[in-house]
């Protein structure tokens, strides 16, 4: 293909992209954000940005057990809280013991590493749920699996939620920062070290699980088993392992979103239900199970919450996303990147 | 022959010491207490500190009031009004509670009282006060009313001191803001919307404008667009309130990452105990409304309480707590000693007839930690007393995790520190 072709052919490309309903959304998205940015201020952009960072990487984890498994995981919320304490538990004592001892270099990575001894531990709840109770609902029956599987989470949810009660206790658990370092100023606005690194952190992973999905042979099988479970096992892909795999990162997003977050959502019991309803607003209004739509999504349910608290007030921050989306879904039902999820009439 | 003797004499012994210890389980009664709070939930820490301060107040009298034992039984009400009342209503049909006290959230208070009249159970010292219950009780007949009296006030009565204290910082000189506007904030609940209403209508007559009132779920934890806002408008002043811990925790350290210049009013940001844990020095020059633990009577009991249950108490929801506990067993004595007997009859009298008339208090002199005085008047009723020989709380300001009284200038431990 020559040049001139090839140039064409992305031009058509973009065209047709910009032209679909998803190219429209995230069009009107950037106008409306910038629009108000002009209008209010930078914090409105900045603080879209940075918060629909947060909202994607937790979405995404939900988005994929969807796609893959055709699970509506009520106890993705539950995950978030695992992983919420787990880093309280790794951080606090850590970061005690180096702040006493002064060592720069390790007051900047322990909080990594609690974060990332989150996942594994969010990845490792993951695969205890798979192997003890989806695979079993699998062997004895696929009918009414959504639905099934759906009350089967909600149980889930349930005994982790009174588990972390009995076990635990209510207790806040909780820090103030897990870097010690001063705010950053973007545009006339302040943003916490935090959420500036964490803004990065979402980013890398959603990078990296991109990455994953597209070039690994792993992230193939998964995608695989997405599109066509039947033709992904005819083709030799082994579907317990994937399906565990996928529960892993599922779940281990969703605890890496968690702990993550340990300086914003204090680990408690129900932690994990205001950031589970915002990643289902993210599903719904792109399409349930498209991974790729619910990077696009946070953002965009983000600046909705953004654009309802400064035109509207704080307490509509559930209400007016929530009409957005109704009428959103009233034009096109399987949302505005389209669904990855086998219909119910389809098992 | 000599083994029938010997049996007959052991089996009337024996019978007869069944019979005396029958005799004295029989006088010994066991009395059922519901002790009502969000034991789980947004506002479960509170709810536990209330939980553990009640049982702390009955360990201390072995569980016994007269010849009555004394059952605690918790009613988890979750801050959810069809939660309380379903979990209220199972303790009395199921588990033969008679009387209730405490209990932290006012819409769960509001949709009690209808339970409460409709089982004649009397319950005492409600912690969920806002106008909401006031009006709920006034409008009920006299013999339907069996919340007696509440222990907290409605909040209008309460945060006068925030006002006054802002002024008085205004005119003396000590603050001079670039312009008097407020930003108000709160939790979405009657409660939060009466304190709100309250803080801006008090500021209102002295001069200021109010930007935004804006109010959240209780766990709502991300505030940067709602800050961001204020301060683009030039707010100097943030005033509100939310029972969310997580919640007040967030929207003080938020407003101090985005570099927010002026005072900070965070109504209930001390009502758990370790909530500097969460907070750290963002609270510093935030200003409050609790009482104190300051006086070595308070502090003695506060290591007692840290000792029995591994965390600090806080003044509101612990020490309250504890000292509502008493007041009921001030109350409890009193119906067995008019009336003989303890049952949901005997402590309807009594609190109607002395409690509620203000008759029948209990003081400082008595054991009280927190406050001079607990008790209503014909006036105040259902409210507490307030006054500072009363139910009073001062304004403080934290630095460093520790409040220092501010306000009013007879009370105080520290000067306004001004942003």
């Amino acid at each position: 293909m020559s040049n001139d072709q090839l140039e064409k052919s992305l031009l058509a490309h973009m065209y047709g992209g910009l032209k679909s309903p998803g190219g429209i959304t995230i069009s009107l998205t950037i106008v409306g954000a910038l629009l108000a940015t002009v209008d209010k201020g930078s914090y409105i952009i900045v603080t879209a940005i940075v918060t629909g960072g947060m909202w994607a990487l937790m979405a995404m984890g939900l988005a994929l057990v969807f796609g893959v498994m055709n699970i509506p995981n009520f106890a993705h919320g539950d995950f978030f809280m695992i992983g919420a304490l787990v880093a309280y538990f790794v951080f606090t004592p850590l970061s005690n013991y180096v702040s006493q001892h002064s060592s720069p270099l390790w007051v900047a990575l322990v909080p990594f590493l609690a974060i990332f001894m989150a996942a594994g531990a969010g990845a490792v709840a993951g695969i205890l749920s798979e192997l003890f109770v989806f695979r079993p609902l699998r062997k004895r029956s696929k009918e009414q699996w959504v639905m099934n599987s759906f009350v089967l989470t909600v149980g889930l949810s349930t005994v982790l939620i009174n588990g972390h009660q009995v076990f635990l206790g209510t207790d806040f658990r909780g820090i103030v920062s897990y870097w010690p370092y001063p705010s950053i100023p973007f545009f006339g606005f302040y943003i916490s070290f935090d959420r500036f690194l964490i803004f990065l952190l979402a980013l890398a992973i959603m990078l990296g699980f991109w990455g994953f999905m597209k070039f690994s042979s792993k992230g193939r099988a998964i995608r695989a088993v997405s599109q066509d479970e039947t033709g992904a096992l005819l083709v030799g892909v082994h579907l317990n392992t994937i399906q565990t795999l996928t529960l892993a990162l599922g779940s281990g997003l969703a605890a890496l979103a968690g702990a993550s977050l340990l300086f914003m959502f204090p680990a408690y019991p129900t932690v994990g239900l205001g950031p589970l309803y915002n990643s289902f607003f993210v599903i719904v209004v792109v399409g349930l199970g498209n991974v790729g739509g619910a990077v696009a999504g946070g953002f965009i349910v983000a600046l909705l919450q953004v654009l309802t608290t400064v035109y509207v007030g704080e307490g509509w921050g559930y209400v007016v996303p929530s009409v957005v989306i109704v009428a959103i879904l009233l034009f096109k039902p399987s949302g505005i990147f389209g669904s990855e999820v086998r219909g119910v009439l389809d098992q | 022959m000599m083994w029938r003797k010997r049996l007959v004499v052991f089996l009337g012994s024996f019978l007869m010491v069944s019979m005396v210890m029958a005799g004295t389980v029989l006088a010994e009664q066991t009395f059922k207490l519901g002790v009502l709070g969000p034991f789980t939930g947004p506002a479960a820490k509170s709810g536990t500190e209330m939980k553990d301060a009640a049982t702390m107040a009955f360990e201390e009298v072995d569980y016994k009031i007269g010849n009555y034992k004394i059952e605690l039984v918790y009613i988890d009400d979750q801050s959810d009004p069809a939660k309380g009342t379903n979990a209220y209503s199972e303790a009395i049909e199921r588990k033969g509670v008679q009387a209730g006290i405490l209990n932290w959230n006012t819409a769960v208070t509001v949709a009690c009282m209808d339970l409460w009249s409709k089982y004649k159970v009397p319950h005492f010292f409600c912690m969920g006060a806002g106008e909401a219950v006031n009006n709920k009780w006034f409008s009920m007949p006299e013999e339907d009313r069996y919340l007696i009296i509440k222990g907290w006030p409605v909040p209008q009565k309460m945060v006068v001191g925030y006002a006054d204290c802002i002024s008085n910082a205004v005119e003396k000189g000590v603050w001079k803001p670039e312009k008097k506007l407020v930003a108000l904030w709160g939790e979405d609940t009657d409660w939060g919307r009466g304190i709100v209403a309250a803080i801006g209508a008090l500021l209102k007559e002295k001069g200021w404008e109010v930007f935004t009132e804006d109010y959240f779920p209780l766990t709502q934890t991300d505030f940067y667009a709602f800050l961001g806002k204020c301060k683009k408008a030039g707010a100097v002043l943030l005033a509100g309130n939310t029972t969310g811990t997580a919640s007040i925790s967030a929207i003080t350290k938020q407003a101090r990452e985005l570099r927010f210049k002026g005072f900070i009013i965070a109504d209930g940001l001390a009502y758990i105990g370790n909530w500097y844990k969460l907070t750290g020095p963002a609270s510093d020059g935030v200003l409050d409304m609790q009482p104190q633990i300051s006086t070595p009577e308070q502090k003695a009991w506060a290591e007692k309480f840290k000792k029995r249950f591994g965390y600090p108490p806080s003044p509101a929801a612990a020490g309250q707590s504890y000292d509502y506990g008493n007041f009921f067993i001030k109350v409890a004595k009193r119906a067995i000693e008019k009336y003989g007997e303890l049952n949901s009859k005997t402590l309807t009298k009594v609190g109607r007839e002395e409690v509620a008339t203000g008759d029948l208090r209990y003081s400082k002199q008595e054991g009280a930690i927190m406050h001079a005085r607990y008790g209503t008047d014909e006036t105040s009723r259902p409210d507490p007393t307030i006054g500072q020989n009363d139910f009073y709380f001062p304004v403080i300001q934290y630095k460093k995790g520790v409040g220092s009284v501010v306000f009013p200038e007879n009370m105080k431990q520290a000067d306004l520190m001004v942003p």
